[in-house]
């Protein structure tokens, strides 16, 4: 790397630093926001409006919230209009719904107007496979809060859809919400507060989830950051755990709870860092609670890239929260990609945490809890595979079960996430949206088939799926995706072979082709398909004759319980 | 605060929000200036509002169309001599 692409990297992150007073404010302020230019590249992203009221007030203090996770925002906006008609021309990366539901108080009782609501948004879903956004009714009375309700239930029903809670806002603002001056001159009732709040809820919240998987983990520094003071100098009596410390720290096991790993990148002596949980029981967080550590008096930067090994995910997926500016600007130049949070003031990291983009506004997913209960038992699952006699050995003793299930609708948001997620064990990288794997689960042509993993170590859940689909006499996988959680457990080919073999019951064919894409870290893709197949896949993929004896062959020696699960 | 802080403050909203530079002391019509749309004029009240810490009426939002209305009304409200 130059040395000027050096400088860069660093005072690009040391300027989104310089952000984040401004932008995790408690009270925003629209000229402070107004002045503020990246002064680093931001990706484009297409996002089309369908509205009944002016957005131009949130969207023009969109672009630093945006900014600050590396995108800008191309706006395409409908008329004003209440018959919702999706006239907007255009590609979108997102869909949002903007609407000032008061328009149509007088007209349609709330059950009615979700029940309008639900014909206008199957009908966008059926032309865009682009996530829809539903900014839902800031105001807070019964009425409001029955038609919020039937708007949550609307995107349980129709794929792809997330509510935008301007109602959180409404609570939080109480009667500041509205501001009834405005909208004399342009028909719109949100008050600037509130529409500065929706831009930071959508800018930094809401059009990142839809854009982009979830970050995996934070990896911590402990002094001045979890606490005041300095281990090392100051001992665990000297700290100060201040009511923010506290907050801050008990967000981090709310994040926790929610399938977010943490860990400890700490420039201290062990020794240090164990009297401190000794001798300070009142901090919220607990050893046990992090699910990988480097502890060294060494710089992060190796720390963080062990961090990532250890708990087998990219450094692109992990957010690092430091004190120091100067170690934020090495970490920066030595481990590009990794995201970066300046923690200069507990209140202001602790409020960062409920905006940061990539670790909130993710559906609660079956496999969140799940997952950092399964990293913990990865290091029991290494003792048994070294001390076991042979890889089957080793699959015995662990008791494994794979679940295959076919088209279940209830795994949408799992087979997306799978898909956008995977890195490593990904064929194709299609990264497809929900609205996509919808429409898959629909055609009578495909099978999707979700596979969960658990053994009598902990449950992993769905772990692996496969997108499948018949084409005149071959099955094409169109793609393959399994989770680095279970690789290493010696399990893809019997996940792979079962779920085409139970494809192959419904769509017959003789070969199967299995598509084929190189993506930066997709090497253990390539060697099983090559591995599979007994070729190297090419740009076009790979294919196998499908030899019917196969999984039969494959299951004699294999020491593992496959169930199939019926249901939607 | 006197007017002269008053009218600074207003000028460095209207130069932000309008995304254009303004000559010291000129004056800007609503009339004269395209990016001054209905839009523009509300996020231009709402900053100088959030700015200066003050509310205008809403009868007045309307006739509120150059920078010199803008600084009178707000100097009034201020109390702003000088």
């Amino acid at each position: 790397m130059s040395q000027e692409a050096v400088l860069d990297l660093a005072a690009i992150w040391l300027g989104r630093a310089e952000w984040q007073p401004t932008l995790f404010a408690n009270e925003l302020r629209r000229l402070d926001l107004l002045k503020l230019e990246p002064g680093w590249p931001c990706e484009p992203f297409h996002l089309r409006i369908h509205r009944n009221q002016a957005f131009e007030f949130v969207a023009s203090v969109l672009g630093p919230f945006l900014a600050f996770g590396g995108r800008r925002a191309e706006i395409a906006y409908s008329d004003y209009d209440d018959s919702l008609a999706l006239h907007v021309q255009g590609r979108a990366d997102v869909d949002l719904l903007w609407l000032d539901f008061e328009r149509y108080r007088d007209r349609l009782a709330p059950r009615e107007l979700v029940a309008w609501l639900l014909e206008r948004v199957q009908s966008l879903r059926a032309r865009s496979e682009a996530p829809i956004l539903v900014a839902d009714c800031a105001a807070t009375d019964a009425a409001a809060q029955e038609l919020n309700d039937g708007l949550r239930n609307l995107a349980q029903v129709v794929p792809g859809v997330r509510i935008v809670p301007l109602s959180q806002i409404g609570a939080e603002l109480g009667a500041r919400t509205f501001d009834r001056r405005a909208a004399r001159v342009t028909g719109m009732t949100l008050s600037d507060g509130a529409c500065l709040r929706a831009a930071r809820a959508l800018g930094l919240v809401w059009l990142p989830a839809a854009l982009a998987p979830r970050l995996k983990a934070i990896a911590l520094d402990l002094d001045n950051t979890l606490y005041s003071g300095v281990l090392g100098e100051d001992g665990p009596a000297g700290l100060q755990l201040t009511a923010m410390h506290l907050e801050l720290q008990r967000k981090l096991l709310r994040l926790r709870e929610q399938g977010v790993f943490l860990a400890l990148a700490s420039r201290n002596e062990k020794v240090d860092v164990d009297r401190l949980f000794a001798e300070r029981p009142d901090m919220p967080l607990r050893p046990e609670h992090f699910s990988a550590t480097s502890i060294a008096f060494r710089a992060k930067v190796s720390g963080l890239r062990e961090i990532a090994a250890a708990l087998r995910i990219g450094v692109d997926a992990l957010l690092f929260v430091e004190d120091n500016p100067g170690e934020m600007a090495v970490v920066a130049t030595e481990v590009p990609g990794v995201k970066m949070l300046h923690a200069a003031d507990p209140a202001l990291t602790a409020r960062a945490l409920d905006f940061y983009p990539g670790l909130q506004g993710y559906p609660p997913g079956r496999d969140d809890l799940r997952r950092v209960a399964d990293v913990a038992a990865s290091a029991q699952r290494e003792q048994a595979a070294r001390s076991a006699q042979s890889p089957e050995a080793y699959l015995r003793s662990l008791e494994v079960v794979l679940t295959f299930a076919t088209n279940r609708r209830a795994d949408l948001e799992r087979l997306a996430e799978l898909s956008n997620k995977t890195n490593q064990f990904n064929t194709a990288f299609l990264r497809l949206s929900e609205a996509q794997v919808a429409k898959r689960l629909a055609d009578p042509l495909c099978r999707t088939i979700s596979v969960s993993l658990r053994d009598r170590l902990s449950d992993s859940g769905i772990v692996g799926a496969l997108f499948l689909r018949q084409a005149s006499s071959t099955l094409v996988a169109d793609e393959i995706v399994i989770s680095c959680r279970a690789l290493g457990r010696n399990v893809e080919h019997a996940i792979v072979t079962e779920a085409l073999r139970r494809a192959l019951e419904d769509l017959p064919a003789n070969e199967v082709r299995f598509a084929f894409r190189e993506g930066p870290r997709n090497g253990p893709a390539r060697a099983f398909l090559a591995e599979y197949t007994g070729r190297a896949p090419g740009a076009d993929g790979v294919s196998v004759s499908w030899d019917p004896g196969r999984a039969a062959r494959l299951f004699e020696r294999l020491p593992v319980t496959v169930v199939h699960e019926e249901g939607s | 605060m006197t007017r002269a802080e008053v009218e600074k403050s207003v000028r460095e909203v209207m130069q932000t929000v309008l995304g254009r530079s303004l000559a010291a002391g000129a004056d800007l019509r609503r009339v004269d200036e395209p990016a001054w749309d209905s839009l523009k004029h509300v996020e231009l009240i709402f900053t100088i509002e959030e700015t200066l810490g003050l509310q205008f009426d809403a009868e007045e939002l309307g006739e509120l169309d150059s920078l010199g209305k803008l600084v009178a009304s707000a100097a009034r409200r201020l109390g702003a001599g000088g």
